[in-house]
């Protein structure tokens, strides 16, 4: 008698946990229209200079308040100008931003979070530092830097950076922490890899999936934030069109003239829900018992 | 326990005091030099050395951080040249308003959003769960500036329901403040509601799983005493800890809806101080809300220590 | 031993999972009499679990589909209302499970957590059902009860737990009580403890017992008897000692192999090699002869009902039954 369990008869299924993972992404329902709701946003980003009217700053008096219309889609502004095509150019601005604010924060976020848990004498201080930033919701500390700053987009980012730095440091130096007490870094540290190499190697690859879930939700309240800043009037600076500054102007004709404010605020919360989708979607795969705090 | 609170209150000093630090080396960065920036472009060299020296701007930057500490514990931010007036006093005026709005919208959010978190949790993947959460996520989707004007147009413009700006002190009576509020609160509110309603359902999801649900059904604990009770009291301890965060974002957040409600809080100063220049008063009440923030992370964490049974065990 | 008090007719369970519907037990047909002691052994896996659950319907209702019959004293419970489930659950039947760090509320207190019981199913509240808990405590032998009945069950140790939960079981004086592993996560000298417990209790209140193990040891020397189950299908019921002394089915004799390592916790039997089919991987004929060294040819093409032989044990093989008759136990 053999004992060859039968089992055996049908073929194993191999898979790397990266296909695996984006298998599962595929199939996940919001992660799906997330996907596809922010590729049309870029897309329209990308194209603005091809499917706009012209220029996003180009006045023209006689055409001042036009209602939407086949020429206007999204009406004009006091100015006459487009809002279909400001709303395309804003898309530029505010989408740049949000990425280029998650991108910084992620990175720095990671490296003093890597530097807190791998250096534990710099634990302490470092971490009582992002506690302290921490104590300022973002939008405050960004008006705050914005204030010092001056009004760029280059202090904006800066200003939005530095609010959310704390959070993916945060993050990364839960997750390294748990790794750090790992056997495998043990032994690649008993072998004499040094610390870079070990961290390199071992700790951050290990906290990206919980980094890259956080950095989603950041590009979506980075957006949001930029919005408001620019509405307040310290973010964004005229004539740059940011979707936060054409509602701002927008706000003193909101009942006559409605288009200029409504469609850039819809245009804020298609992108902040597309990229939330997306985050969910990446929480729910990569990382399901991650929290993260906005 | 009286221990652990003592010990967590004595934590929060070095935070404040980087706090403090941090706002201090920010304004520092401010370009330009401050004398002349509160004296005013082209005024008398004479007078911006006095007040150079006055500020005490001439002096060590050391030196001058250790007289800023020491004036901060006594409760002295400096003096606003724009308002003239003590800038704890600006702010003292002003913190009611801001945190009426942040109160109101704080007693909206956590009945709503724990409420929409367990429904949904407790339905989950059903098309209750999907509606709620849907909802959910407009909720942290939708920008609150924009969000409040559709609502000034709709409920002050059209249905000339609720005023679109202007705040009521509570001594005139407890109805027309919250009138005055109740739509900033709400709009206000939308974000932080779609936010808890998110958390508390992932947090139900989780305990709900748990062996205890289990044994309380075993038990034959009704489905409505298993969810309130067995599940939701374990959920609550995660609810709470983001419940101090919310109440804090509130106050961010009102910092921006006070500019569109007209409502004289702590943020329209600021924003209209970032406007004018007018550093000393920027720097007070940041660093204000600073303290206000770690003030209230610490009660958060209090109040932890006292619902969650197993912190106390040493 | 008095009437039968539970009769369970062709119980099967299925679960939904990612890739539809998958069943998980099958052709469980038992019937237990009043202050009987039933042990339901296997390996994990075999369902022993999935099928103590289904007798109260403990498992998720929106991906579980359990169909049969589980007649408690004439009355099936897989067909009452939600009313009639609550009032029975707790009171006629209780139940305890198998990991104590996890099956007792963390942020309810001990008096909490028995009272609750003594209230929904008997009225106690304050005072009454505080001292009824104090009492109970006792009555599990968990010393200082008065000042214990305070604490939050992070207080207490493993083996303490496990008492807490069995006073909970017994607060309402049930008629069944369902043990499901309840040594399986203690040391061995307090799973001693715990079992000695359980015996005391049985015969003080009377109640009939359902022990699930996976140790067949300990089941035998606690049942009056036995069924043995495999792959979601039970293989064998028999009454304790003869299942002892002859085992029917070749499973239980593995099983009774490899009965000298009482405190390891391996999950595999070392005397059988290979491991139980996942459910989906279910072989056509018996479900054991990929395993068993005795299968012919005929076992591996076709199932078998259990076969009744003149003793009346049961066991789902021809080995020792070579008459063929279908079991209606």
């Amino acid at each position: 008698m053999t004992d060859a369990p039968v089992i055996s008869a049908l073929p194993a299924v191999a898979h790397s946990p990266a296909r695996l993972a984006l298998r599962r992404l595929l199939r996940h329902r919001s992660f799906r229209i997330g996907v596809i709701l922010l590729l049309v946003l870029i897309l329209a980003a990308v194209l603005a200079p091809w499917i706009s009217n012209g220029k996003p700053n180009a006045t023209s008096v006689r055409v001042r308040f036009t209602p939407p219309s086949w020429d206007y889609p999204f009406g004009t502004d006091n100015f006459g100008r487009d809002i279909w095509t400001r709303v395309l150019y804003g898309a530029q601005v505010s989408l740049w931003i949000g990425l280029t604010v998650a991108i910084l924060s992620a990175i720095f976020g990671a490296i003093i979070g890597v530097c807190a848990a791998w250096f534990r004498r710099l634990d302490s201080l470092l971490m009582r530092v992002m506690d302290a930033l921490m104590a300022f919701p973002a939008i405050l500390l960004a008006m705050g830097v914005s204030a010092v700053l001056g009004p760029h987009i280059s202090s904006v980012i800066i200003a939005l950076t530095s609010a959310y730095i704390p959070r993916c440091a945060r993050i990364v130096r839960a997750s390294a922490l748990v790794i750090r007490e790992q056997d495998y870094v043990e032994a690649a540290r008993i072998a004499g890899g040094s610390d870079l190499r070990i961290i390199l190697r071992h700790i951050l690859p290990n906290c990206l999936a919980p980094l890259l879930v956080t950095l989603t939700f950041i590009f979506a309240y980075a957006i949001l934030a930029e919005a408001t800043l620019s509405f307040l009037g310290i973010g964004t600076p005229p004539p740059h069109a940011s979707w936060g500054n054409i509602v701002a102007q927008g706000r003193d004709f909101a009942i006559e003239a409605w288009w200029i404010m409504l469609f850039p605020g819809l245009a804020i919360s298609i992108a902040a829900l597309a990229i939330n989708l997306l985050g969910d979607g990446l929480r729910d795969v990569l990382d399901p018992r991650l929290k993260i705090e906005g | 326990m009286t221990w652990l609170i003592l010990r967590r209150i004595a934590q929060a000093v070095p935070v404040m005091l980087i706090v403090a630090i941090l706002t201090f080396l920010l304004m520092k960065m401010l370009p330009g030099d401050p004398a002349i920036l509160l004296a005013g472009e082209g005024a008398d060299p004479d007078k911006i050395e006095a007040l150079r020296r006055s500020l005490g701007l001439d002096r060590p930057l050391l030196v001058q951080l250790g007289y800023w500490l020491l004036n901060l514990v006594q409760f002295d931010f400096g003096i606003s040249p724009f308002l003239n007036q003590p800038v704890s006093e600006a702010i003292l005026e002003r913190i009611p308003v801001t945190l009426s709005v942040a109160v109101v919208a704080f007693v909206m959010t956590l009945p709503v959003g724990i409420a929409m978190g367990v429904v949904a949790a407790y339905w989950r993947d059903s098309w209750i769960d999907t509606t709620v959460m849907s909802l959910a996520l407009a909720g942290v989707s939708v920008p609150n500036f924009w969000l409040a004007i559709l609502a000034v147009i709709l409920f002050s413009v059209t249905l000339g329901w609720l005023p679109s700006a202007g705040y009521v002190p509570m001594r005139e009576g407890f109805f027309p403040w919250l009138h005055a509020l109740i739509m900033p609160a709400a709009v206000l509110a939308l974000f932080q509601i779609g936010y808890l309603a998110r958390m508390t359902r992932s947090e139900m999801l989780e305990v709900l799983d748990q062996d205890y649900v289990r044994t309380a059904r075993a038990k034959g604990v009704t489905e409505v005493r298993t969810v309130s009770k067995h599940a939701f009291r374990n959920a609550l301890v995660s609810v709470l800890t983001v419940s101090g965060y919310i109440f804090s974002l509130l106050v961010g957040g009102s910092v921006v809806i006070e500019q569109i409600f007209a409502l004289p809080g702590i943020g329209r100063l600021l924003v209209q101080a970032i406007m004018a220049r007018d550093i000393v008063v920027v720097q007070g009440s940041m660093l204000f809300l600073g303290f206000l923030f770690v003030a209230i992370n610490v009660l958060v964490d209090i109040l932890y220590t006292i619902a969650d049974p197993r912190v106390n065990y040493d | 031993m008095s009437d039968t008090v539970l009769q369970v007719r062709d119980l099967a369970v299925s679960f939904r999972t990612d890739r539809g519907w998958v069943p998980s037990v099958d052709s469980v047909n038992f019937a237990l009499k009043g202050r009987e002691a039933l042990g339901i052994v296997g390996e994990s896996g075999s369902g022993k679990s999935v099928t103590a659950l289904s007798l109260l319907r403990l498992h998720d209702p929106r991906n579980t589909a359990i169909t049969g019959e589980v007649l408690w004293q004439k009355r099936d419970i897989l067909a009452m209302g939600t009313r009639d489930l609550q009032r029975l659950r707790g009171r006629e039947i209780a139940m305890v499970f198998q990991d104590p760090i996890h099956t007792l509320n963390p942020v309810l207190t001990i008096a909490d957590q028995i009272g609750e019981s003594l209230r929904i199913h008997q009225g106690l509240t304050g005072k009454a059902a505080r001292r009824r808990a104090i009492e109970l405590l006792d009555q599990v032998r968990i010393p200082d009860a008065a000042r214990r009945v305070d604490d939050y069950p992070h207080r207490l140790s493993g083996g303490q737990r496990q008492r807490v939960m069995i006073a909970i079981a017994i607060a309402c004086q049930p008629k069944l009580l369902i043990a499901d592993e309840p040594t399986t996560a203690l040391d061995v000298t307090v799973q001693a403890q715990i079992m000695e417990l359980l015996r005391q209790l049985r015969q003080d209140l009377g109640m009939a017992v359902i022990l699930i193990s996976h140790d067949l040891g300990l089941v035998s020397e606690f049942a009056d008897r036995v069924m043995v189950m495999y792959a979601g299908q039970p293989v064998e019921l028999s009454p304790a000692e003869p299942l002892f002394e002859r085992p029917l089915h070749p499973y239980s004799e593995g099983l009774l192999a490899a009965i000298p390592d009482l405190d390891s916790d391996l999950d595999r039997l070392p005397t059988i090699p290979g491991a139980i089919p996942e459910p989906t991987r279910r072989p056509p004929g018996c479900r054991f002869a990929p395993r068993c060294s005795y299968a012919l040819e005929s076992c591996r093409s076709q199932a078998l009902p259990m076969l009744v032989a003149a003793d009346g044990r049961a066991a789902r093989c021809t080995r020792h039954i070579p008459e063929r008759q279908v079991s209606d136990v």
